[in-house]
């Protein structure tokens, strides 16, 4: 496995700055947020009188990124600026919430989407589609086998609509869900 | 003896109230002051009341006046119509085992084409050298986990031409393998995928939509398909066209079919025959018979089809509005509009829609003269003052429009209202002509609501704003580009909200749109309904108050009402006019209002000039 190859200098990226009490491990999931959509990341030090302020951070490294686009991990929130923008007025500004790596990759992802013109995500809006109440009618009727057993072994239609308030589909979505974000968090893995 | 009197317009849409002092002498009316607020109720029901007395009041307030002040209050005799609007998909995709996806995420992985049997990741270490596989990756399995167990069993020898993943991860998955693989990502029903079945993937290049799996015959060559089941195939390709990553999955009992919903016929009663049209025929021969007949007494949808179904609900809720049983409402004219709709395919496994044809129906009835004078007696009750009605709906708004700057005889108007198209024409020294036709700014709304896959939940309310408003594109936070292709700077940064999105001009400041479709797309929608149902209608309602039917015969037209307002109408009108030497504009009633207001003001007028005789 092989992260994406390290950037020549002076190719455009997004500057991902670090508060001096932030966790820089988080630069990884900056860079995953931002790969997604094939727009380069570099992690840079800048220097912002008065240490933990994540808002001069992210202008700071704004100001050094020739795409003008800058993010900043601090300890409690991941802010992204643009060279543009009043100094003290980030474009957005995530509190991490106790979700650092979603966060970060959610930023990551903002930062690059402010790159290619596209509409910013936002915390709690979920990007998997949810699933409408007539496909999951006509799923359960025409596709009701299980989804957790081998490939080869035809299966009995023993999962098919069930009475339950909960598709499969549905606890399938919350199951994923959920895994996911205990990978993310590490707790799973 | 100065007596002060209001003239009252209620519209589909709006009511509009003119206040004005008329002396017994031969000096026309002193306009006081006008106002102009949203219909309550339907028009020419008890409902109109409440909107009818806050037009009085909102008239009445800034010119210091009070109610018990008014000598008498004139209301129009509404134009005796109302319409409806209806539509019906005539196609149908459905698919009777999942076989295809196809849908345009922001970042597929990889790129090409990929063919081999699917296979769940977790059983992906069992797996060896049998034959190329396409491996299906569920969200709970993150991107480095799942690269990783790709990459050691590509590594392990194991044909792997392709990855199917339900989280937004194609691109991550793709790029952390060995060698590069198309991945289609963002696959919500990524349990409904079969396993162990023949499938291809294909992700295009940047900027460009799939080939080989939108062409019938690329499918074919990929699964070996007879000439038979090749054609079984067209609907999926026809699904697929324009679509950024695609996978089509061949099951045993996999079908996809396309079923011609049967679409029904009209008859269409004239005066002095009677004409079957097949709706598949069309929207144009429909209208062509239409114009043939003349004058409609009557239209009939074949029972048990779709546009039965809608000719029937049109009567249905006719009836409930006026009280009259079904079989006594009268179907005086229809437009029908051809229309492609994205319709959610049935059965399909990320929400792919395909374009589905649909036909659209305007209806309009007749409606008692009667009702008015009820609204005017309970008005009269309501407000303490007396309440007489004015006289005929189009003779006012005429009178009204002649208050027009740069107006004259002969005079054709035109008010495309929400409910109904309506032309009147006025020739010297001869009565009034006028004619009301089904179809206006409802029927704009519903052909944008659906061409764009609005969300019905917010019923036409996205689709109105998005018919009245110039559009712009959100292109930075200091800067948007408006549909003309200019652009407009902010000293103030935009909400981040509206970053990258299309957004409405409204008076309130830029509204986003809640589609992701190009302002090319929105325009053209927008722009082509106008086409189809203003401009068809103008010309049809010219036409037929026109001397001799040739709209070359009338010198004068004026737009009144609130289409008048729209920002681009007048201008189409314009350009489809001007092929008949006709000067087309917008009206400007008492040289300071505008479009709006001519009926209200025509009522004072005609009701002074009345008094004079």
């Amino acid at each position: 496995m092989s992260a994406p190859a390290s950037l020549p200098p002076d190719c455009p990226a997004i500057h991902v700055a670090f508060t001096p009490l932030a966790d820089e491990n988080l630069f990884h999931w900056v860079q995953v947020g931002a790969e997604e959509l094939g727009v380069p990341c570099r992690k840079v030090a800048v220097s912002v009188p008065g240490g933990d302020d994540a808002v001069a951070h992210a202008y700071a490294a704004a100001e050094s990124s020739r795409l003008r686009i800058g993010v900043a991990v601090g300890r409690s929130e991941v802010v992204l600026h643009e060279l543009h923008m009043p100094a003290g007025l980030p474009v957005l500004r995530f509190r991490m919430d106790g979700q650092h790596e979603q966060r970060c990759r959610l930023m990551g992802s903002n930062a690059a989407r402010m790159v290619m013109h596209l509409p910013f995500r936002f915390p709690g809006e979920e990007p998997d589609i949810p699933v409408p109440e007539w496909l999951q009618e006509v799923m359960a009727a025409t596709n009701g086998n299980g989804h957790h057993s081998p490939a080869a072994v035809p299966e009995p239609a023993e999962h098919a609509a069930p009475d339950d308030d909960l598709s499969p589909a549905e606890i399938a979505g919350i199951v994923g869900l959920v895994t996911r974000r205990l990978l993310e968090r590490g707790i799973g893995a | 003896m100065a007596r002060l009197i209001a003239g009252i317009d209620v519209g589909n849409s709006t009511t509009e109230a003119a206040i004005a002092e008329i002396d017994g002498s031969f000096a026309p009316p002193r306009f006081l002051s006008s106002s102009r607020v949203p219909t309550t109720g339907i028009k020419g029901t008890l409902g109109n009341i409440p909107g009818i007395v806050h037009a009085l009041r909102e008239a009445l307030e800034p010119a210091g006046l009070a109610m018990r002040d008014l000598d008498l209050v004139l209301l129009n005799e509404a134009t005796p119509v109302i319409g409806d609007i209806a539509m019906e998909t005539i196609t149908e995709t459905i698919i009777t085992e999942s076989t295809m996806i196809g849908h345009n995420p922001n970042s597929p992985g990889g790129v090409g084409v990929g063919v081999g049997k699917t296979i769940h990741i977790r059983d992906l270490s069992r797996a060896n050298g049998d034959g190329p596989l396409l491996v299906i990756v569920p969200s709970e399995v993150d991107f480095t986990q799942a690269a990783m167990v790709i990459g050691s069993a590509m590594e392990r020898g194991v044909d792997i031409r392709g990855g199917i993943a339900q989280s937004d991860d194609g691109v991550l998955i793709a790029n952390r393998l060995p060698r590069p693989i198309p991945v289609v990502d963002e696959v919500a029903l990524i349990d409904h995928v079969p396993l162990d079945m023949l499938a291809a993937v294909e992700v295009g290049e940047q900027g460009q939509p799939v080939r080989q799996l939108s062409n019938p015959y690329g499918i074919a060559t990929l699964f070996g398909l007879t000439p038979q089941e090749t054609t079984l195939v067209i609907p999926i390709a026809k699904a697929l066209i324009g679509l950024r990553s695609a996978v089509v999955i061949r099951t045993p009992a996999g079908d996809v079919q396309t079923r011609r919903i049967p679409a029904g016929s009209l008859t269409l009663h004239g005066k002095t025959q009677s004409i079957t049209v097949e709706l598949d025929e069309g929207a144009d021969a429909i209208m062509e018979t239409v114009g043939l007949l003349g004058e409609l007494q009557d239209v009939e949808g074949e029972p048990g089809t779709n546009v039965g179904g809608m000719i029937e609900r049109v009567r249905q809720t006719m009836s409930d509005v006026t009280e009259k049983p079904a079989r006594e409402i009268k179907i005086r004219d229809i437009l029908a509009v051809d229309t492609l709709v994205p319709h959610r395919v049935s059965g399909s496994l990320a929400q792919e829609f395909s374009m589905e044809n649909a036909v659209g129906l305007a209806a309009m009835v007749s409606t008692d003269q009667l009702l008015m004078t009820r609204v005017a007696d309970a008005l009269s009750r309501e407000i303490g003052v007396p309440v007489e009605l004015g006289g005929v709906e189009a003779n006012n708004a005429i009178r009204g429009v002649l208050t027009t700057p740069g107006v004259d005889v002969p005079l054709a108007i035109l008010d495309l209202g929400a409910g109904s198209t309506d032309a009147a024409l006025l020739l010297d020294g001869q009565p009034v002509r006028s004619v009301h036709l089904a179809g206006a700014g409802d029927m704009v709304s519903l052909l944008i609501q659906r061409e764009l896959d609005l969300e019905e939940g917010t019923t036409l309310d996205v689709s109105d704003a998005i018919k009245s408003f110039p559009l712009a594109k959100v292109e930075s936070l200091f800067h948007i580009r408006h549909e003309d292709g200019t652009v407009r700077f902010f000293e103030e940064p935009l909400d981040p909200k509206l970053f990258g999105r299309v957004a409405l001009l409204t008076p309130g400041g830029l509204a986003p749109i809640p589609t992701s479709h190009t302002i090319d797309r929105i325009r053209q929608v927008r722009r082509e309904a106008k086409r189809k149902v203003f401009l068809r209608n103008s010309l049809r309602a010219l036409r037929q108050v026109a001397p001799l039917g040739n709209i070359r015969n009338i010198d004068f037209v004026a737009v009144v009402g609130g289409s008048g307002l729209d920002f681009e109408l007048s201008q189409m009108l314009m350009d489809a006019l001007g092929e008949f030497g006709t000067v087309v504009g917008t009206a400007n009633v008492r040289g300071e209002l505008g479009p709006i207001n001519a009926v209200a003001t025509g009522l004072v007028l005609n009701y002074s000039e009345r008094q004079r005789r």
